[in-house]
């Protein structure tokens, strides 16, 4: 369990541990509403040592790289490069890409959306 | 003519000529030349927050030793994800203190580093008409008198902070010197729900509503991103909104009088030319 922290922390630059639980991340995130376990919280399980609740939740794949959390932190945490962390560590240990991947794309989308839209999306969402 | 080198980025290369086009032509007009780099490749779109991920460094570095090797003290772009991106790694790399890090892409772009140290400017064209032209001369060209506009800057121009230092209030200075006048919001530089459109649809429309409520008094609203013009643009009939959504430099291509085939409304699913008729700028004048 400590070992598999230390690779979060590692990866993300961040220490999980001085996190005081304010919140402010979670009233911030503009997707927080549509996740079942926001970033507060996310931390909070970190914390606690339950990983594999947070790998399961869908929370972290829904972060939208927006910073706004970072901007926000009175201990100067980045939550935004946790949820990159659990994301990377997912996807390295697992077979699945479970958000989306390049075969199931609308072709409308495929034709109007802008490239960025997709390179960002495979970035974080795939392998 | 003074040139300055360009990085337009894929995007605007491709399905955003309508961003691309105004702003070398409006460079013109103002007296100088976007001269883009003679190769470059993708800045990687999205700045990648893992620590250990060095790979995600080469693409935005290598453009900015091919500007260094074209004798560029700066390279602009107007492209806020290619903004966000070239000037987080050029930081990340040379300026913040990560040499575990730095010394692994160094000895893994040991054959094309041509001695570069980080020195090559990311500017952004906003930040080059104010630094160059500046907006005091802009004014003379004022024609946009009675155009409400909203300025939505997004999340990739402005954080973090500490390293973009991008002046949020830039494009208000720039357009009302241009006669336009200024629709505040609080949500200027909201998320605009960005990739999640691909993961959780509702999420995205959320954030898209929240900022469009925010600028019901606007004319029309302008970026510098073209996943936030797509966003905020391409779901509004869905969401009973109507407010169109530009480029900046489209809405600079407007004051300067550019012709319709060069600002290209036509990809707009909001169509900005009624009520830019309706204000006496475009179509017959």
């Amino acid at each position: 369990m400590l070992e598999a922290i230390r690779e979060i922390e590692e990866k993300s630059g961040q220490k999980i541990s001085a996190c005081i639980q304010c919140g402010r991340c979670t009233a911030t995130c503009p997707l927080a509403k549509f996740m079942d376990i926001p970033p507060r919280t996310t931390i909070f399980f970190l914390q606690i040592g339950q990983l594999e609740q947070v790998f399961a939740s869908r929370g972290y794949w829904l972060c939208a790289s927006c910073l706004s959390c970072g901007a926000r932190c009175p201990k100067s945490i980045d939550y935004f490069k946790i949820s990159d962390a659990l994301r990377s560590i997912y996807l390295m240990t697992n077979k699945t890409e479970p958000i989306t991947s390049p075969d199931n794309l609308p072709s409308e989308l495929v034709k109007e959306a802008p490239q960025q839209l997709f390179i960002s999306a495979f970035r974080k969402y795939t392998k | 003519m003074k040139e300055f080198l360009y990085y337009p980025g894929c995007t605007l290369f491709t399905k955003a000529q309508n961003f691309d086009e105004p702003l070398r032509r409006v460079s013109e007009v103002l007296g100088f030349t976007l001269k883009e780099l003679t190769t470059w490749n993708c800045c990687g779109a999205i700045y990648v927050e893992t620590r250990d991920d060095i790979t995600a460094h080469i693409a935005p570095i290598r453009n900015l030793i091919q500007a260094k090797r074209e004798g560029g003290r700066e390279l602009i772009t107007a492209c806020a994800a290619c903004y966000n991106v070239l000037k987080r790694s050029q930081s990340f790399i040379f300026q913040e203190n990560n040499p575990d890090i730095k010394e692994r892409l160094f000895a893994y772009l040991s054959d094309e580093m041509d001695g570069y140290n980080g020195d090559v400017r990311v500017l952004h064209y906003l930040e080059l008409l104010k630094e160059e032209i500046g907006f005091a001369r802009i004014k003379g060209y004022q024609k946009l008198n009675g155009l409400k506009i909203g300025c939505y800057y997004g999340c990739l121009l402005t954080r973090p902070k500490k390293v973009m230092n991008f002046d949020a209030g830039i494009m208000e200075r720039l357009f009302s010197s241009l006669g336009a006048e200024i629709v505040d919001s609080p949500f200027s530089e909201y998320c605009c729900g960005g990739y999640i459109l691909l993961a959780e649809r509702g999420g995205t429309l959320e954030c898209v509503k929240r900022i469009l409520n925010s600028f019901l008094a606007a004319d029309v609203i302008i970026t510098s991103c073209p996943l936030c013009l797509y966003n905020l643009d391409r779901f509004q009939r869905e969401l009973g909104f109507n407010i169109p959504v530009l480029y900046f430099s489209q809405l600079l291509g407007i004051n300067f009088g550019l012709e319709e085939e060069i600002l290209g409304f036509e990809q707009h699913s909001v169509d900005p030319s009624p009520i830019l008729e309706k204000r006496g700028l475009y179509g017959k004048l």
